[in-house]
């Protein structure tokens, strides 16, 4: 992407353009982080990343997928790489079958109906947040930064099939959490409220 | 929700979030396709699950967190710009 030939931004035109996806990059970088003062770490240094390597941004360019990229570089590079054991992960089948029964259990319990609930979001947050970080991250790249699964892959340097598993068992975490936050708030399943 | 799952149904959603994250193979694609546009409980699961998936993606910032940072960022690259301009 650097192109030598454009000249930089000034300040106002940078805070301009770039500010605008301030939130979009707050909620990538609490996707990444566990911790709300980690987040807010790493979207200021995003940005002063970005600022300083302003001229490598092209004029109508995705301003938003760049910042997005700056801030995961930054985050996995500062990152200790231990967490990576693939022994954690299970085995694809069972994952699968897994989520039969987690979508069952979905509509079993209804959340399909309370999905757009404003009381689920912190709650989806939190179990966001809770999910060990080998699994938040691929959540965090996949779901909210929107790379597919060889891309994910590759900035994690792990399998695309591990991509693929980390994704569903996260997904049916954060799932079998939400269902347990519906239940405990006392949303009650669509054919219970008929009744 | 009668939905039973058979043995077409139980691949299907084995396959959703390849389905819905577009990973699945041509073949495959166009096999859940048909199955989804004959049954209407697996839609269901998928329409569920791409609903899960959006509400992830779009969690609401909490303005007053947006403005606070704000102001950190933009003070911080005020500085960066005078030292830039030492």
């Amino acid at each position: 992407m650097a192109d030598s030939d454009h000249s930089p931004m000034s300040l106002e035109a940078f805070e301009a353009e770039m500010l605008t996806h301030l939130p979009d990059v707050i909620r990538f970088a609490r996707s990444l982080t566990k911790d709300a003062a980690d987040a807010d770490d790493v979207v200021q240094e995003t940005y002063l990343r970005a600022f300083r390597s302003r001229h490598t941004f092209i004029p109508g360019s995705d301003g938003r997928r760049w910042l997005f990229t700056i801030a995961r570089n930054f985050f996995l590079r500062s990152r200790e790489r231990a967490e990576r054991q693939v022994s954690l992960d299970g085995e694809p089948e069972l994952d699968a079958v897994a989520a039969v029964q987690a979508s069952l259990d979905a509509t079993t319990h209804g959340l399909d109906r309370r999905l757009e609930h404003p009381d689920l979001a912190p709650a989806i947050a939190q179990a966001l947040a809770d999910l060990p970080e080998m699994f938040r991250l691929v959540v965090a790249l996949v779901d909210i930064e929107g790379l597919d699964y060889a891309e994910a892959a590759e900035q994690l340097g792990i399998p695309v099939g591990t991509v693929r598993s980390r994704l569903f068992r996260a997904r049916r975490t954060l799932q079998d959490t939400l269902i347990e936050h519906a239940r405990d708030a006392g949303f009650r399943p669509a054919a219970q409220e008929a009744q | 929700m009668s939905h039973e799952h058979g043995p077409d149904c139980a691949r299907v959603v084995r396959s959703l979030y390849d389905y819905l994250d577009e990973e699945l193979t041509p073949d495959a694609l166009a096999e859940v396709k048909a199955h989804l546009g004959a049954c209407k409980g697996c839609d269901e699961q998928v329409q569920l699950a791409r609903r899960f998936l959006d509400r992830l993606a779009t969690l609401p910032v909490d303005e007053r967190d947006v403005r606070s940072l704000a102001d950190r960022v933009k003070a911080a690259l005020r500085d960066e710009a005078a030292r830039e301009g030492c």
